[in-house]
């Protein structure tokens, strides 16, 4: 056992004594939990003392785990997030360190299969099983190779169960039959196949079936009709995890996974209670198996507890304030006399109705949609990212302060931290150690422009694909967003050529001396391009990549 | 070459391309703390260690570039095959 772990395992009871007072707190602010009871929740206190012209949403629940049961509420969901955060907390903080993950893992799994339903469970599972054969290659007989194939096998037979024994025969029937065939077939086909020259091609195979299968959804799905194929519930979640997946496969390429890695400790890679709200949302924090594995009680675990903590707070406090600071800044703009396109929808469907609004508009709309996605987004993060903490994780926020980047490749790291090491372990170190080698400036250029544009497009690609349907139409909506990526790519290649050839300044940003008034307005620049660009990124099914251009072009002034 | 030169010669470029950052840095300094280390120093790194050892890397080596001394280290390895 890691002795240093053993070190950071000490107990402090008030610690776990604040954590569930805490968790109470947030299910009575953020849910309408105690309207239950004789005690009125936040909302309904809220809502009778508030000025009713200011109340939009004071309060937003938007946490919800996606394709839950239709007989629970997002309140419902978001209550049983909290009670599994809990259930969670306390096991990853009492149990002995061996069963610490493992507890996190059966409770990721009672709460997908209370939100989702034991098939959604049992199909999920069954592809990680079988990620985990091909991986790791445990003999044909182990338990997990087995639990894996018979999943597999009920999975398949499961939908066809029908009324009565009768309904019931023809899959038993199908299952006696079917599980001996996966066993030979595992053992005798499959394993042999890992073992010879085939382990080359079937561990990228199976780290890249999301993307594969998404794409041959697809064509079958072109011209199908109300017949369009789609994917089970299990293996959509399991597809949505590609990132984690990918990184797992880095680490074991790395050798940073040891060969003979435990069931458990595979699975405790990819589940734990903080994944299950917004499911396909930043699966991949933390990163992989390595990062992970280092991180887990990585200082005194009470300190990591309370760092959660307080991230959970900030999660709260960006879904309980967003929407009122929103509110309140349109008005303001409003009070400035900026036109009334208003909503961003509006602003894009401007050029189709011939509209050019001016340059306040287009700039005021701009960043209340660019504040409006980063408070959902930042909340859902932080609330991520705080749920691991208090897992005993050490892990690092998404968000580091994005509105301190005074450049583009700082913003890509303090904006979106994991997704950005991500792209830069998947794409960026892979490129630049294979291409233009002996030609410094073009190298970096070539491996920054592959992650930032090349691998930023496969990802939203994959995401959109998997959410609305692996459809044409879907692709073709996806492929129009591309001179987004193309220009925010070349702009991040770009900056990162520029920082490499002007070298690091002694002076770091935000100094405090007279300098720091260019670093207010670097900061200014940045952020301002990031959202200016936000148009090309977002093309309405009637608009033209040119329309997108216009609405750009207007926010400074040119009218074409 | 030996280690210590090694060590001499990454302080060096350390110094040469980070300015003032390179500060009270040792072979043991861990350069993520000391000079915000990110991804585009990593890659200069690189560079460094390909133009002046004429030695490739691997993906799995950049997690090596630490601290100057597990930088020499790794090109001590790698020189000697």
């Amino acid at each position: 056992m890691n002795p240093v772990r053993r070190v950071h395992d000490r107990h402090q009871h008030s610690v776990p004594l604040l954590v569930l007072v805490s968790l109470l707190v947030v299910a009575y602010v953020w849910t309408d939990w105690m309207d239950r009871y004789p005690i009125p929740g936040v909302t309904t206190l809220a809502d009778s003392t508030l000025d009713p012209a200011f109340d939009h949403g004071h309060l937003s629940n938007y946490v919800w785990i996606h394709h839950g049961t239709n007989d629970l509420s997002n309140q419902d969901e978001t209550l049983i997030l909290l009670l599994l955060a809990g259930i969670g907390f306390l096991a990853s903080y009492y149990l002995p360190i061996p069963l610490k993950r493992r507890s996190l893992v059966l409770v990721t799994f009672a709460g997908i299969a209370w939100v989702m339903g034991g098939e959604v469970l049992a199909l999920l599972l069954a592809a990680h099983l079988l990620c985990f054969a091909t991986f790791h290659r445990p003999a044909p007989g182990r338990p997990a190779t087995l639990l894996g194939l018979t999943l597999l096998a009920v999975c398949v037979w499961y939908p066809w169960v029908g009324d009565g024994w009768v309904g019931w025969t023809l899959p038993a029937l199908g299952l006696a039959v079917s599980l001996p065939l996966l066993y030979v077939g595992h053992t005798y086909l499959y394993e042999p196949l890992l073992a010879g020259r085939g382990g080359a091609w079937l561990q990228p195979l199976v780290t890249h079936s999301s993307l594969i299968s998404v794409l041959l959804l697809t064509i079958w799905n072109h011209d199908a009709g109300d017949s369009n194929l789609k994917l089970p519930m299990g293996l959509l979640l399991f597809f949505y995890q590609w990132e984690r997946l990918f990184m797992y496969r880095i680490d074991l390429e790395d050798r940073k996974v040891p060969p003979d890695l435990s069931l458990w400790e595979y699975l405790a890679t990819f589940f734990s209670p903080a994944a299950l709200a917004h499911f396909p949302w930043m699966t991949r924090i933390p990163l992989g198996y390595a990062y992970l594995n280092d991180s887990f009680l990585a200082r005194d675990k009470n300190l990591i507890v309370l760092s959660g903590l307080k991230l959970i707070g900030l999660a709260v406090a960006f879904f309980a304030l967003g929407p009122m600071g929103l509110e309140l800044l349109s008005s303001g703009f409003q009070m400035l006399g900026t036109d009334p396109v208003g909503t961003y929808d509006g602003l894009l469907a401007a050029p189709a109705m011939g509209y050019t609004p001016g340059v306040g508009t287009v700039w005021s709309v701009l960043l209340l949609e660019f504040l409006r996605f980063y408070y959902v987004w930042a909340a859902v993060a932080h609330l991520k990212v705080g749920l691991w903490r208090l897992f005993g994780y050490d892990i690092e926020p998404y968000f580091q302060k994005p509105f301190l980047s005074t450049n583009l490749v700082e913003l890509w790291r303090r904006y979106s931290y994991y997704y950005r090491a991500f792209l830069v372990q998947a794409f960026y170190f892979p490129v630049f150690l294979r291409f233009f080698k002996r030609r410094p400036l073009p190298r970096i250029f070539f491996a920054t422009l592959v992650a930032a544009c090349f691998g930023n497009f496969l990802y939203h690609m994959l995401f959109e694909l998997l959410t609305w349907g692996s459809k044409p139409d879907v692709l073709v909506s996806q492929l129009r967003t591309l001179p987004y990526y193309l220009v925010l790519g070349a702009a991040i290649a770009a900056t990162q050529v520029w920082l490499m050839r002007h070298g690091r300044r002694p002076r770091r940003a935000w100094t405090l001396d007279r300098r720091i008034v260019l670093d207010v307005l670097a900061v200014a620049g940045t952020v301002g391009f990031f959202i200016w660009i936000r148009p090309l990124h977002h093309v309405p099914a009637e608009n033209t990549f040119l329309d997108g251009l216009r609405i750009c072009l207007s926010a400074v002034g040119i009218q074409i | 070459m030996e280690r210590g030169e090694v060590v001499k010669q990454v302080l060096a470029f350390l110094g040469d391309r980070f300015g003032d950052r390179r500060e009270g840095i040792t072979a043991d300094s861990r350069l993520s703390e000391t000079m915000m280390i990110d991804s585009l120093a990593t890659l200069e790194i690189v560079m460094f260690i390909e133009e002046q050892h004429g030695l490739t890397l691997e993906r799995a080596d950049l997690d090596r570039l630490t601290t100057p001394g597990s930088i020499a280290d790794l090109i001590v390895e790698k020189q000697q095959g």
